[in-house]
């Protein structure tokens, strides 16, 4: 018996070890040098003086505060919009399969393939402002400014509906009917249905399908690279674009402190995220 | 009567937002067969007037395609260096990951949660973190300017054994442990029962996996200098500087490829139960 | 019903990207048919180099002073180095000295040009060889010796030296350019000669270190897009 034990523990470890290898050699070990360089000034331990420095950096602050904008009101959005057209979904008998390729399209689709579209759509004499000054508004700049940051959530909106809306429906889907009738009969009307037993029935979809969307959201920088560039509108300037400008002149001390810093914040948002999760679930 | 006329609205309503989701790519490909000189004409940028929709080609017309397909061999080669750096991330992602979802799922061994820790740890974080620790290594292994430094980092990522784990958790133990009885082995038991079983989540991680890195963009800027080993991901924005008049037909050939592979798996993709 | 539909696809995606590989390989041969094709050189700063060569025979020294110790030989030039043949310039020479009985051995040395005229189709120089300027040997030149005449003489700087044939009727250049997608166009740039020798000019014009256009294989015209050879 003890034998089998240490046969299994040894193929299952020799199983794991090539993604263990990887994700050490590339994440984990190095991960452990940028702690060196993020105490270090050109080989001598200095403390919090990088970070002191970091934390003096206005475009740090900048790209925070844009991300943070960015993440509050994009990830509440692209949750509860596919949420809706899911429950406006599940309301048709007979739902085909087609149609649920057609939602999954903007995931499919790269995102430098549309980039032009939405370039000709929204820019300063684009299609858009060609509508609205025909309807006798006056043309909006979407790509400065204020405007900037709602057109990315737009587009990150647009596009990850997609699967969130086959995970809701798949979830929706999963749902036992007679419950809903049940709780409909009883004269609960339709947004008590929603609030006190869809939701509640979905939250594993829901926390993975946050989940989701918290990772794409990191992404977001593709777009606004592609539409803006390295240096975009103030409005809609990112981690990522902060952390690559640093690339650009090998700041290895700021970047390594600002990827520890980074990383001790989300690892914190994410463990509060999870332990709520774990709690409202039990 | 009243029943009719809402569920003549709800379908409206359904087209409506179909359309919105469809919307830009269909523009995109109707785009896509105006001649050059059409599409120049539509959309100079000019201070004069406002760009106006335009859907439906004046003349029906191939010669973006002919353009882009055989009179710009330098987007052919980008095209290449998308599929270079995509297939190998795919598949050694999903096979690692098979292999260690497997491991993490249905074996005991020392360490086992811990390690498991660190894959949920590293989901999490998002590329602005672990770019740096991605270019100590690349750097350290005189990999910066290939396509390597490309591919290694996304193929090993947590997303493909975190993802795979979710699935085999439901796979029973019993199942597993009747297999081992009978005298398969365990390579053996993952690719006849486990994997066969977890169809779903293997054809998620390949179509994530492969829109992810065919949309690559912040690695490619910081790790290659070199503009002839950009994958289209970068490089097809900068046409649209350029060289216009073919943007559309580029963007269309660029999305045939995860078009292709979503198709495949369409029916286990959809299907994705969590 | 759903397997046929994956094989399906495979075949397309299989047969994508067959026509997309080959498409890729025949790409350059496609555009190696359909445009000229053209050799390069490039201009750049320095100056015009003249050879003077030719081959005389030692005479007795015509001139009005008796010196045994000098020869002196007649040779012509072309028009071209009108300018730098002048009295008392340096030709530089070899010389067939007999060391022995019908043994011949080249030696170094140079004449100063004393005489200058005007001859049929060039000009007529007579220059003279002082025997000590013969590289250190005892055995001297004779009359009836053979010398050959191996001068180069070089202009003054110039910005620009080009090949003369790559200047169009004599009054402008193609140059290359690349633009950011590595195509190469050819823009014609006006020059004005300043000065040329048997194959190069020395013009006036803008455009610094680019390519210039050699020959082509198919008329070209200004922004034309070409393939540059080797």
């Amino acid at each position: 018996m003890m034998k089998l034990k240490s046969k299994q523990a040894i193929t299952g470890i020799a199983f794991a070890l090539p993604a263990l290898v990887g994700v050490f050699v590339f994440y984990l070990i190095p991960y452990c040098i940028s702690l060196y360089y993020g105490f270090t000034l050109q080989n001598e331990f200095v403390g919090l003086e990088n970070f002191s420095l970091l934390m003096r950096s206005n475009t740090f602050w900048l790209s925070m505060k844009n991300t943070a904008v960015f993440s509050l009101i994009a990830i509440p959005l692209a949750v509860a919009v596919p949420f809706l057209i899911a429950l406006f979904l599940s309301t048709f008998e007979r739902f085909s399969d087609f149609f649920s390729s057609l939602f999954l399209s903007p995931l499919i689709v790269p995102i430098a393939s549309v980039i032009y579209v939405w370039q000709i759509l929204f820019s300063d004499y684009g299609i858009i402002n060609g509508i609205l000054t025909k309807c006798g508004a006056d043309p909006v700049q979407f790509f400065k400014g204020k405007w900037a940051m709602a057109l990315i959530i737009l587009i990150f909106v647009w596009k990850n509906c997609a699967y969130n809306i086959i995970l809701f429906s798949a979830g929706l889907k999963k749902m036992p009917r007679d419950v809903m009738e049940f709780a409909r009969l009883d004269g609960a009307n339709r947004l008590q249905v929603i609030t006190k037993i869809v939701l509640p029935l979905l939250r594993p979809t829901t926390f993975f399908v946050i989940l989701l969307t918290v990772i794409s959201s990191f992404k977001i920088f593709r777009e606004v690279y592609l539409l803006y560039g390295m240096y975009p509108d103030e409005n809609v300037y990112m981690i990522q674009h902060f952390m690559n400008n640093n690339f650009a002149n090998l700041n290895y001390p700021r970047l390594s402190a600002a990827s520890i810093v980074l990383s001790v914040v989300i690892i914190a948002v994410m463990l509060v995220f999870f332990l709520f999760e774990r709690r409202s679930s039990e | 009567m009243k029943k009719r006329i809402i569920s003549i609205l709800k379908y409206l309503l359904l087209i409506f937002i179909v359309l919105l989701f469809l919307l830009p790519i269909i523009y995109m490909l109707a785009n896509s067969f105006m001649s050059t000189e059409e599409i120049s004409e539509a959309y100079t940028a000019s201070t004069e007037h406002y760009l106006s929709f335009h859907l439906i080609p004046d003349r029906f017309s191939l010669e973006q395609y002919y353009q882009a397909f055989l009179r710009r061999p330098q987007f052919l080669k980008l095209f290449w260096n998308s599929i270079l750096i995509t297939v190998p991330v795919v598949a050694i992602q999903t096979l690692v990951s098979s292999f260690a979802a497997f491991a993490f799922t249905k074996f005991r061994f020392p360490m086992r949660d811990a390690l498991f820790f660190i894959f949920i740890i590293l989901l999490i974080l998002p590329s602005w973190v672990t770019m740096v620790p991605n270019y100590m290594m690349i750097q350290r292994l005189s990999l910066l300017d290939t396509l390597w430094s490309l591919i290694l980092p996304s193929a090993f990522t947590a997303f493909g054994v975190c993802l795979l784990r979710q699935y085999m958790r439901y796979i029973p133990d019993e199942t597993i442990e009747a297999a081992r009885l009978d005298g398969a082995s365990a390579i053996g038991i993952l690719f006849k029962i486990v994997l066969p079983q977890v169809k779903g989540g293997i054809a998620a991680l390949m179509i994530l996996s492969f829109i992810d890195s065919w949309n690559m963009v912040e690695q490619v800027i910081v790790f290659i200098s070199d503009r002839e080993k950009y994958p289209l991901s970068v490089a097809l924005s900068e046409y649209a500087g350029t060289d216009p008049g073919i943007v559309f037909a580029c963007g269309v050939i660029f999305m045939i490829p995860p078009l292709l592979l979503y198709l495949y798996h369409s029916k286990e993709f959809k299907n994705a139960k969590v | 019903m759903k397997s046929t539909i994956k094989s399906i696809i495979i075949r397309i995606s299989i047969a994508f990207l067959i026509i997309v590989a080959l498409l890729t390989y025949f790409s350059g041969t496609i555009d190696n048919y359909l445009l000229p094709h053209v050799s390069v050189t490039f201009g750049g700063e320095g100056s015009l180099k003249y050879d003077l060569q030719t081959v005389s025979v030692f005479e007795e020294n015509s001139s009005d002073y008796d010196d045994s110790e000098t020869l002196c030989f007649r040779f012509e030039c072309e028009k071209e180095l009108d300018h730098f043949v002048q009295m008392g310039s340096l030709v530089s020479l070899q010389a067939s000295v007999e060391v022995a009985e019908n043994e011949y051995a080249l030696r170094e040395g140079a004449a100063v040009i004393v005489e200058k005229r005007e001859a049929q189709d060039g000009i007529e120089c007579t220059a003279e060889l002082k025997k000590m300027d013969i590289a250190g040997d005892e055995k001297m030149p004779a009359v009836g010796d053979e010398v050959l005449i191996d001068t180069e003489f070089e202009s003054q700087p110039y910005r620009h030296i080009v090949m003369k044939s790559a200047i169009q009727n004599g009054s402008f250049v193609y140059l290359v350019t690349k633009d950011a997608d590595e195509k190469r166009y050819v823009h014609e740039v006006p020059v004005t000669i300043l000065e040329e020798s048997d194959f190069y000019a020395a013009v006036e014009m803008s455009g610094d270190s680019l390519p210039i256009v050699l020959s082509s294989t198919k008329e070209i015209h200004d922004g034309q897009r070409v393939i540059v050879d080797g």
